[in-house]
């Protein structure tokens, strides 16, 4: 929801007052980073799948409202950004430089990630991950945390949501909107690579994106849809036996090496 | 208005048809060690969440140095200086044990060095320094205990509630337990310990508290109460069930 409202947000401001995608960004950035928090504070009571539930939840309503309001979104035709290739209209010719664009995007969202982990809050939200109960016996006030931990992550998806508006050039409520394309692909990633780690979504990313893409190749004339069921066969293990994703296997594997190498003292 | 450090006036918990906690009234004064015991279901553990803000009281008064607690978060209190640690400990398990600590730690300290270099003072003080990287989940039960313990140590609290942390201990890890509620008592801090152990009971505690049916049964000083006939009916009454 928050990364179709940041892909609104630019197309429109771009579209209508021509303002360039890079300040486009900022405002829808700003807005979810405001809003966001505040519609789903009702959710913050729910916990576990129930939580996950309601997140759907929001998605469709945000679907049925991108549809409804046609004046902001286009509604069901949606919104069509002409090819002016230039730096300013962050359109380019060349598909390298999108690449360019989102690796720049990846690694200043790796730097916010680092800076939130060496910082309190990134403690509190681990520990309000773990345990509600303890945190808040630890004097941590967890409503507060996941206001906060959710601003970040709704300006971070509107940017997210923006870049991919000036890329694809066509934005409309089923891509936006799209479970297995962005909502869970956003979790599926985390999940694979190691939920509550920096690399984890980044290593999960250049795994599951090339595979899916090489799954809808192979296996889309055939059987249309299969690339689907096997990621969530995958995600469905990944969440059974590899709770703690890629990462964690990696680090296991790190240790035992150590101690093997270190012998029997470490 | 008492002077005590912690007071406690009639207060109550009600669930629907059951009264856990039934009008119970005590005060703690600064530099204590009070220990709450009574048989199984007494409700010592519903006190313990009602005076750090985990229930809200159907009524009576909490009161932590003269300020009303009662509608205060669990949160609030800690910052007022008021830790506790769980029955079921509650180590964050995905967290080293150093990790742990830092999140008590960084309450009042929000640089994060500070509140490592305090975080790890806590554990050496327990006794879990050189198991300050091991994951909490791959702890023995006595080492969450402890670590349950110097998170709430983390907090640099006046007052910390320990709720049953010698239970499935064997005897020489409540020696050590035992030796640290000392240790600590002894620089200054006030402890409210629920305890189940009447030994470990007599060890550390001056004054005793006994809970029955939710209610306060008796109170004074361990060696009398331990001979008071209501106390051993209590105790006796469960047992023989």
């Amino acid at each position: 929801m928050f990364f179709a409202t940041g892909a609104y947000m630019t197309a429109r401001l771009y579209l209508i007052w021509g303002i360039t995608p890079w300040l486009g960004l900022i405002p829808g950035a700003i807005l979810c980073g405001l809003v966001g928090p505040l519609i789903f504070w009702p959710t913050f009571r729910l916990k576990g799948s129930f939580f996950a539930i309601a997140t759907l939840a929001f998605n469709e309503v945000g679907f049925v409202l991108a549809n409804y309001l046609e004046a902001l979104t286009g509604g069901p035709r949606g919104l069509q950004i002409p090819f002016v290739a230039s730096l300013g209209n962050m359109i380019f010719a060349h598909p390298l430089s999108y690449a360019f664009l989102m690796f720049a995007f990846m690694a200043a969202c790796l730097c916010v990630a680092v800076a939130i982990k060496r910082s309190r809050l990134g403690y509190y939200l681990l520990a309000v991950r773990e345990d509600e109960d303890a945190a808040r016996a630890a004097g941590i006030d967890v409503a507060g945390v996941k206001l906060r931990g959710t601003a970040i992550s709704a300006a971070l998806s509107a940017i997210g949501g923006g870049l991919f508006a000036m890329y694809v050039r066509t934005i409309d409520p089923p891509t936006l909107f799209s479970l297995s394309d962005i909502g869970f692909k956003f979790a599926l990633l985390a999940l694979i690579g190691g939920i509550g780690t920096i690399m984890g979504p980044v290593l999960g990313a250049f795994l599951i994106i090339p595979a899916e893409s090489w799954l809808r190749a192979e296996l889309g004339g055939g059987l249309p849809g299969m690339h689907l069921a096997i990621l969530g066969g995958l995600m469905l293990l990944a969440a059974l036996f590899m709770r703690r994703g890629v990462m964690g296997v990696l680090e296991a594997a790190w240790h035992r090496w150590h101690r093997r190498k270190g012998g029997p003292d470490d | 208005m008492t002077s005590a450090f912690l007071s406690v006036q009639a207060v109550a918990k009600q669930f629907q048809g059951l009264l856990a906690v039934d009008r119970v009234s005590f005060d703690v004064d600064r530099g204590e060690i009070v220990s709450i015991i009574g048989p199984n279901g007494a409700g010592k553990t519903t006190l313990f969440n009602l005076l750090t803000g985990q229930l809200a009281p159907s009524s009576g008064e909490i009161r932590l140095n003269g300020q009303l607690l009662n509608k205060l978060r669990p949160d609030k209190r800690a910052k007022l200086g008021l830790g506790r640690t769980f029955q079921i400990a509650k180590p964050l398990i995905g967290l080293t044990a150093l990790e742990n600590a830092m999140v008590g730690a960084c309450l009042h300290h929000p640089k994060l060095r500070e509140a490592e270099e305090l975080a790890y003072a806590k554990l050496e003080e327990v006794g879990l320094g050189e198991r300050a990287h091991v994951r909490a989940g791959e702890l023995t039960l006595s080492e969450r205990r402890r670590l349950e313990v110097a998170r709430a140590l983390a907090l640099e609290p006046h007052l910390v509630l320990l709720d049953e942390v010698m239970a499935g201990l064997n005897p020489s890890e409540v020696a050590e337990l035992i030796g640290l509620v000392w240790r600590l008592n002894e620089s200054g801090l006030t402890l409210l310990i629920i305890e189940h152990n009447l030994k470990v009971v007599r060890t550390f505690s001056k004054r005793v508290i006994v809970l029955d049916h939710g209610a306060k049964i008796a109170e004074g000083d361990a060696q009398t109460i331990l001979g008071m006939p209501e106390v051993i009916e209590a105790y006796l009454g469960k047992r023989r069930r």
